[in-house]
């Protein structure tokens, strides 16, 4: 049904063309989410091991990249590894890149309340294995040689990857090696690193997201270096980027404001390329998904059926059964349909299910399509 | 009707439909089933009565009440097989009887560390032996069966409960399908890419059987496609050049249909359009819109992504999509049509003309890369769905593996993306490869390369081959 392709780490964090391995043989359930604001945003699956497979996995899994394949060779879902969760008799061993930084600046304040700060420091070895990212740390009421100490001691206490809070040891029965595999989407490394800008000049909202993703990869060559997916908004916003500030939070910011007349919709897709453009709920009357409630699966609006896992969100999605009375034609929800703002997609030994979820801002529920053995 | 069930592995084979063999502690009366100790489950009126237990398909259905009548099978797919089967084992003392026992434990359990044991299966008169991997087995000999009569001859009674492989198959190798058959690099003249399966035997036909290929270019290659189609269909309509300076794009309703007829009865079959180009310009961007009819005015069956040509003349794979929306409509026939979109990516003027359209209904699809060397030639490309070696029983892979066959050993291996070709009753292999352009990674598509295959397959069957 899906092969993960799981890839090493190249040089710097960036994903290499080595395959490692492929999971389809052992995996027994996988779930992944996809979102609008985000693209390939998280990937989870777990399967059996043996003692040395887990041991091989914690000791140099952490940061190698995953490509999900469907049968059509289509990619399903793309990222890294963040954490890696092994259950190992009755103990827990979990380690992870979140809270790992190998780049950390201080900022401090003297006693007399003057801030100041000192120049980053890096630990270049975790560079190379997993590119570069940033933790901006403060201080109060000391001097640069303080700060100094602190930001050793800190560096060298968050340089490499960290147990994840699942981590325990306990006695009692033992049972088989579990191994869950937690991916992130290529997205959240833009939370990586920090940037500021003292221009106050006004440029082209989206214009500002290809610099600054150019800006990013000069230090992480994580993405595809095409813009060409990031719509033009038409509209223009301050480049002032405030000190520790992540791309993440500029990028969202700026794009954010959508076009002037609808919101955007963004993400990292295949091949981490970037793409960005007005939100399908401008066009509310544009079927993207339909279904008959007694039915276990999508369809396009042709009719033709839409594999879970190739379900995505940034659609407009119709129950055919439910006829609404009256619809605004403008309206991104009613009765009959909703903007999709996220799905999951979830796979184990018992069912195949895809919950399409709307926006945050309404309360409507989410819709869980699942088939079951 | 008695049958001959043996087991091999590592340590030798044991036949376990004996009839009155006895262990008198030397020798190997194991190997022959007229003098094997071991017997199974055992009737005297009827004699050895197990039969290998048919694996149960582990079905998804979906919908149904109370929303509609019926529901739908979704997807279809067999789990090992676990069953027990009485064994009795006979010897002149107890510690021979108890050898015959632990022999017996030893044998079914090597998948761990060495390789599953087979389980052999011929009943009397038939040609063929069928073949399962045991992967592991437990034996427990019953306390109300452990006879030692006065004179010394000792019976035990045992289960095994041993869980294995879900279909049997032959042995050593499978069946050849394709025999080093042409093809061509192209959708017309002869060769082409297109070659029939034989008819392959097993019961999984209309499943779908594992495949092995080898497949050998006559030059330089580094990735193909490889499919297993219902039918493919050829045109060279629209072979223009197309321009346009537009970002958003301009569009143009290719004006020839293509013959969806076969997928109005397989519920199996896709769509897929693969196109050649020529020389595209180095800003240009192509997809195509699927519609049902030649007309531009209907809907859309599919849009594909905006997919940016190599620059170089290549064939861009647009993806599969579903043909749904011509079935379960009473009506036998249907055509498709596709409308070709192209943009600039910088809002220079962009170009790139179209060669020839090939149009799949397929079952299968997968693309085959090799990454970090040179293309090759002359080396055969294999691809692996079924083990093929000598005295191991042609079961499936737990997935398929591809790599360069290089001294008799496997080199370089390769990144499978999508579905391994499999066999289905009346369908055909279909091959699309690519050259590289210089060091780079552009698939340069030539009409004129030519690749000899052969393609076997492995039959698989629930319990019983027969002649099969």
């Amino acid at each position: 049904m899906l092969a993960l392709h799981i890839f090493g780490r190249g040089v710097g964090g960036i994903p290499s063309s080595s395959t490692v391995t492929n999971l389809a043989d052992r995996v027994m359930d996988y779930t992944h989410t996809i979102s609008n604001a985000f693209g390939f945003e998280s990937m989870t699956c777990s399967f059996p091991t043996t003692l040395d497979g887990a041991m091989d996995w914690l000791g140099d899994g952490l940061g190698r990249s995953v490509v999900v394949y469907g049968p059509d060779a289509e990619i399903v879902w793309e990222g890294f590894l963040e954490t890696i969760t092994a259950t190992i008799g009755g103990e827990t061993r979990s380690v992870s890149l979140r809270d790992m930084a190998n780049r950390v600046r201080v900022r401090y304040t003297s006693v007399l309340g003057t801030a100041a700060t000192i120049a980053t420091a890096s630990d270049t070895i975790s560079q190379a294995k997993y590119g570069i990212k940033d933790a901006v740390l403060t201080l109060n009421e000391s001097d640069s040689t303080e700060a100094g100490h602190y930001q050793t001691t800190m560096l060298a206490k968050l340089k490499n990857p960290l147990s994840g809070p699942s981590a325990t040891a306990a006695t009692g029965e033992a049972g088989a090696v579990q191994l869950s595999l937690s991916f992130a989407g290529w997205y959240a490394t833009l939370d990586w690193l920090l940037t500021s800008n003292t221009s106050t000049t006004k440029t082209s909202t989206t214009t500002q997201v290809g610099t600054l993703l150019a800006a990013y990869n000069a230090v992480n060559a994580f993405f595809a270096s095409a813009t060409n997916n990031i719509t033009s908004s038409g509209i223009t916003a301050v480049e002032y980027i405030e000190q520790d500030t992540s791309y993440r939070q500029k990028i969202e910011a700026l794009l954010k404001r959508g076009n002037g007349t609808n919101p955007y919709a963004w993400g990292v897709y295949e091949g981490r390329t970037f793409f960005a453009k007005a939100y399908a709920g401008a066009t509310p009357t544009s079927i993207d998904y339909q279904r008959r409630i007694g039915e276990p699966f999508v369809r396009d609006a042709a009719g033709g059926i839409i594999n879970a896992w190739n379900v995505r969100p940034d659609t407009n999605y119709r129950a055919v059964d439910l006829l609404d009375v009256a619809p605004i034609s403008t309206a991104q929800d009613s009765a009959a349909q909703f903007y999709v703002a996220r799905t999951t997609c979830s796979i184990n030994s018992d069912s195949v299910s895809v919950t399409l979820e709307p926006d945050e801002s309404t309360d409507l529920s989410a819709v869980l399509i699942t088939k079951y053995v | 009707m008695a049958i001959e069930i043996s087991v091999d592995g590592v340590l030798g084979t044991i036949y376990l439909s004996g009839t009155a063999g006895e262990y008198t502690g030397s020798g190997t009366p194991w190997t022959s089933q007229s003098t094997t100790p071991y017997e199974l489950s055992n009737n005297d009126v009827t004699g050895n009565i197990w039969t290998p237990q048919a694996a149960i398909a582990q079905t998804v259905y979906g919908g149904g009440p109370p929303f509609r009548m019926g529901q739908t099978l979704i997807s279809k797919n067999w789990a090992n097989v676990t069953e027990t089967l009485g064994v009795q084992m006979r010897a002149t003392s107890h510690n021979s009887a108890v050898e015959l026992l632990r022999q017996l434990r030893q044998l079914l359990n090597q998948s761990i560390y060495s390789r599953p044991a087979q389980l052999i299966v011929k009943p009397n008169g038939a040609t063929s032996a069928v073949y399962f991997d045991i992967y592991q087995a437990d034996v427990q000999e019953l306390a109300t069966h452990f006879y030692e009569g006065t004179s010394g001859h000792v019976l035990i009674r045992a289960a095994v409960t041993w869980t294995r492989s879900p279909f049997g198959s032959r042995l050593t190798s499978g069946e050849t399908l394709i025999n080093a058959g042409s093809f061509g690099n192209t959708g017309t003249g002869s060769p082409d890419n297109v070659v029939a399966y034989s008819a392959a035997a097993g019961e999984l036909i209309y499943d779908g059987q594992p495949l092995n290929l080898d497949i050998t270019f006559s030059s330089s290659a580094w990735q193909y496609c490889a499919a297993t189609i219902q039918s493919m269909e050829y045109s060279t309509t629209g072979n223009t050049t197309y321009t346009t300076s537009s970002t958003t794009g301009a569009t143009t309703a290719i004006a020839t249909t293509f013959s969806a007829d076969a997928a109005t009865d397989i519920i199996a079959l896709r769509g897929r359009f693969l196109i050649r180009f020529t020389s595209p310009s180095s800003n240009i961007q192509v997809r195509i819109t699927v519609i049902a009819e030649a007309s531009g005015t209907l809907t859309s069956l599919y849009t594909s992504p905006w997919i940016t040509p190599d620059a170089v003349s290549t064939v861009v794979d647009f993806g599969g999509f579903p043909l749904d929306s011509v079935r379960n409509t009473n009506i036998t026939s249907a055509n498709i049509a596709f409308s070709l979109g192209y943009r600039s990516t910088n809002g220079a003027s962009a170009s790139i003309t179209l060669h020839n359209t090939q149009f799949l209904q397929y079952y299968t699809f997968c693309n085959v890369a090799l990454t970090g060397i040179s293309a090759v030639s002359g080396t055969t490309f294999r691809l692996a769905s079924f083990v093929e070696r000598s005295l191991l029983p042609a079961q499936p892979f737990p997935y398929p593996t591809a790599f360069l066959l290089g001294s008799g050993r496997a080199q370089n291996p390769m990144l499978i993306r999508g579905r391994a070709p499999v066999y289905i009753y009346g369908s055909s292999l279909y091959l699309m490869w690519y050259d590289r352009s210089g060091g780079t990674d552009d698939r340069v598509h030539t009409t004129t390369r030519t690749a000899t295959v052969t393609v076997t397959g492995s039959p698989l069957y629930h319990t019983l081959r027969g002649a099969g």
